[in-house]
């Protein structure tokens, strides 16, 4: 009897050891698909937000290379709304430095002047304050020409290295109307990491922007409402052109953040050719139904 | 002693000039305080009924040889700094001579007065000032043939110390002609021993048989020191003084009228001249704000390439063959790659003769330089039917804008003219190939665009505006 009575000890010891396994093999509690955060800074909205996803350690690992990706591509300041709001950049940068990251780089194909911009937006000084890295959009021997295969329109692009080599991308684009694509934000800010965009303006615009949304996984969105431009985007005339809204929207699906930031300027996804475009190609989803949607108000 | 103090002095301000030509310093009032040092270009306004900034200061530089000889030349010119340090090499079996030859400089100089009190701007070849930012800024734009021509004038220096001072430079042979009266003149004493040690210090070789003379002598002092015997000194010269009328009045008064027909010659050279040159009505290119206008900015600007230099986004370019011979080497703005940054005044700020006349910005972003006018035929909304919008999306005013069209189904690019100011940012951004489709058309004579702000937006838009406002919940 003593030797059964062993086993049978054994055996339910051993099998302790793979609780673990167990616990993973049950359904999981899932995180939630898209955060709505209002009421705070740009940078207290983020850590409420980045902390009911379970803080930046889900997203970055250790000794990883981050690319953070604001809209830089305007020479205004963090007043005039053109711009990522330079708080929100910087926080961040800051979050991943301490999550452990081994180089945090920051940068944009600007539209204006370059050092005007890195300038005057507040970005530059943000990043080099929490530890990161500003690096130049202007040198076209930073870009790679890349054969994007299945695409109709866009069937290759010149790519900056950092969106191809970097480990983690996290997008951070400000929400505006736009002249020509009715609304710029998470998937058209992903523009700004190209050589030569005027190809896209002549080709097809809303198909060019579609077919490079699923070029590479976007592991992060995070879109500044803090201010959302309504007139005369994406570069504004004056300060009357932003309407000061206080918040933000965090979501690891590029097309779904897109989707609720342009309910927030009463916009609706059918109204933006690119957007559906990019569902159709699998980018990600426009239904918000059926989402996990967590929103916090911090005021 | 002086002579290292001198060089000193020399290395100063040519390091100052040419931090001052690079916009080191922000302040407008700086650089043109620095600029009014050489009065040729500074004073050039006066052809225009206009006082310039610092007149006081730039009049001290044009009549000082009155009072102390032209030390101008001698210990601030940085022209004459380069020339001094390349005069220091030497060349076996080559002997140097003075640097000064008779005729040329009277020549040079009617053509030069003749078109600077008429307002016309092509004495600025001649001008030193004008050739050593050109020499400066060489990297930029200025690798014209005026450049090389300059350096290779320079170079004479090895053979013929002071040559560009003393045959072409205007203000040189102004200075020379008021030196002759000076207040306070270099003599030699009756202490020489004849060692002729002067001789070999002088920088110009202006002494020979303990003789000094006038037209080459820069007044730099350096023989004060090299003399043993203290033979040279500062004489204060009587200002009424009997004339004896027995010495040499034949010969001065030959030599007078022969440099006085040169000097005519060279006027009556530039009067024929500038009537052969036709003056075109309308500019074919957009001239940079300040210019005011495009007569008087051709005029008045003597295309030293400073602004060129300065310009942040490099859409400043000398025209090669825009406006013809008339406009030749002034500056336009070229929109087809680069465009006029909407935070910036930098060209106006440094401007040695006004031709771009300095507003602050705000003034000059409501300068209307010219007008967009769009190409429906290859504008891709217009014939592509499709989006586009690089144009509006760049428009700092929101002169270019999208609207709904009732023929057109996508939204189509219009330009609103009281609002645009002729920037070329939508030109620059224009992505059809082979011509843009937006083209800015450059306006002769420059006024003001309207206030951006005041632009009316239709009442669908308005009421769009308005919902954004109020929703204060989320609205997902």
């Amino acid at each position: 009897m003593k030797r059964r009575t062993f086993i049978k000890y054994a055996f339910a010891s051993i099998s302790t050891l793979f609780t673990p396994l167990l616990s993973k093999a049950l359904p999981q509690k899932k995180s939630y698909d898209l955060v709505g955060i209002k009421g705070g800074s740009p940078s207290q909205m983020f850590q409420a937000g980045i902390n009911s996803l379970g803080g930046m350690g889900k997203f970055v690992k250790k000794g990883q290379t981050v690319l953070v990706k604001p809209n830089i591509g305007w020479n205004r300041t963090p007043g005039e709304g053109a711009n990522t709001q330079p708080d929100l950049v910087g926080e961040i940068v800051k979050q991943c430095t301490q999550a452990g990251a081994k180089e945090v780089s920051v940068f944009d194909h600007t539209c204006n002047t370059e050092k005007f911009c890195y300038h005057n937006s507040g970005i530059k000084d943000a990043v080099l304050k929490n530890g990161g890295k500003m690096y130049s959009g202007d040198n076209e021997s930073d870009y790679r020409k890349i054969d994007l295969k299945g695409n109709k329109y866009l069937k290759n692009a010149q790519i900056h290295k950092l969106f191809l080599d970097s480990d983690v991308i996290i997008n951070v684009p400000v929400l505006k109307n736009h002249a020509g694509t009715r609304m710029t934000a998470g998937i058209k800010n992903l523009m700004g990491v190209v050589w030569d965009r005027r190809f896209w303006h002549k080709t097809d615009l809303h198909n060019c922007i579609a077919e490079f949304s699923k070029m590479r996984k976007i592991d992060l969105t995070v879109i500044d409402a803090y201010t959302v431009m309504v007139k005369n985007g994406p570069r504004g005339v004056s300060a009357d052109d932003i309407i000061l809204k206080r918040m933000q929207v965090i979501s690891t699906d590029m097309v779904l953040a897109d989707t609720a930031s342009a309910k927030i300027l009463n916009m609706k996804a059918v109204d933006i050719p690119y957007l559906t475009m990019s569902e159709k190609k699998g980018t990600g989803s426009t239904n918000l139904k059926n989402k996990k949607i967590k929103r916090i108000s911090l005021s | 002693m002086i002579k290292k103090t001198r060089l000193i002095i020399q290395l100063l301000f040519f390091i100052l000039f040419s931090l001052v030509i690079y916009k080191i310093v922000d302040s407008q009032k700086v650089i043109s305080f620095f600029h009014s040092f050489h009065f040729l270009n500074h004073l050039s306004l006066l052809a225009w009924v206009v006082i310039p900034t610092f007149f006081l200061w730039s009049l001290i530089s044009l009549i000082h040889p009155l009072f102390i000889g032209r030390i101008y030349c001698s210990y601030i010119c940085p022209v004459g700094f380069i020339q001094d340090i390349l005069s220091l090499i030497k060349l076996k079996k080559i002997k140097k001579k003075r640097g000064y030859f008779p005729y040329i400089p009277a020549f040079i100089l009617g053509i030069t007065l003749y078109l600077w009190f008429l307002g016309k701007s092509w004495y600025g070849i001649f001008d030193h000032y004008s050739n050593f930012i050109r020499l400066i800024t060489i990297n930029h734009s200025y690798g014209t043939i005026i450049v090389f021509i300059f350096i290779t004038l320079l170079l004479f220096s090895i053979f013929f110390p002071r040559f560009f001072c003393h045959t072409i430079c205007p203000s040189g042979t102004i200075y020379s002609f008021l030196q002759k009266k000076s207040l306070y003149k270099i003599k030699i004493n009756e202490s020489c021993n004849g060692c002729k040690l002067c001789e070999k210090s002088c920088p110009t070789l202006a002494i020979k048989d303990q003789k000094i003379h006038n037209k080459s002598c820069i007044y730099c002092f350096e023989c004060f020191d090299a003399c043993p015997t203290k033979a040279f000194t500062l004489k204060r010269t009587k200002i009424f003084k009997k004339r004896d009328k027995s010495k040499k009045i034949k010969t001065d008064r030959r030599l007078f009228f022969k440099q006085f027909f040169s000097f005519a010659i060279g006027s009556g050279f530039s009067a024929l001249s500038i009537k052969q040159i036709p003056i075109p009505k309308k500019t074919d290119s957009v001239i940079p704000p300040g210019g005011n206008s495009f007569t008087q900015f051709i005029e008045k600007c003597t295309f030293c390439g400073q602004c060129i230099a300065i310009c942040p986004t490099g859409v400043l370019e000398n025209s090669k063959s825009t406006n013809g011979i008339y406009g030749k080497f002034r500056p336009i703005m070229n929109y087809n790659t680069k465009f006029c940054s909407f935070e910036c005044n930098a060209c106006l700020s440094v401007c040695p003769t006004g031709a771009l006349t300095y507003y602050p910005l705000k003034h000059r972003q409501s300068i209307k330089m010219g007008t967009a006018r769009i190409d429906k035929k290859t504008c891709i909304p217009y014939a592509k039917k499709r989006d586009c919008a690089a144009c509006a999306e760049h428009c700092p005013t929101g002169a270019v804008d999208m609207h709904k069209d009732q023929q057109y189904k996508h939204m189509v690019p219009k330009v609103a003219d009281d609002y645009c100011i002729g920037c070329g940012a939508c030109q620059q951004i224009c992505p059809t190939t082979p011509l843009k489709s937006i083209i800015i058309e450059p306006q002769s004579i420059h006024t003001f665009a309207h206030n951006p702000k005041k632009k009316k937006r239709a009442a669908s838009e308005v009421e769009g505006i308005d919902r954004i406002k109020k929703m204060n919940d989320f609205p997902f």
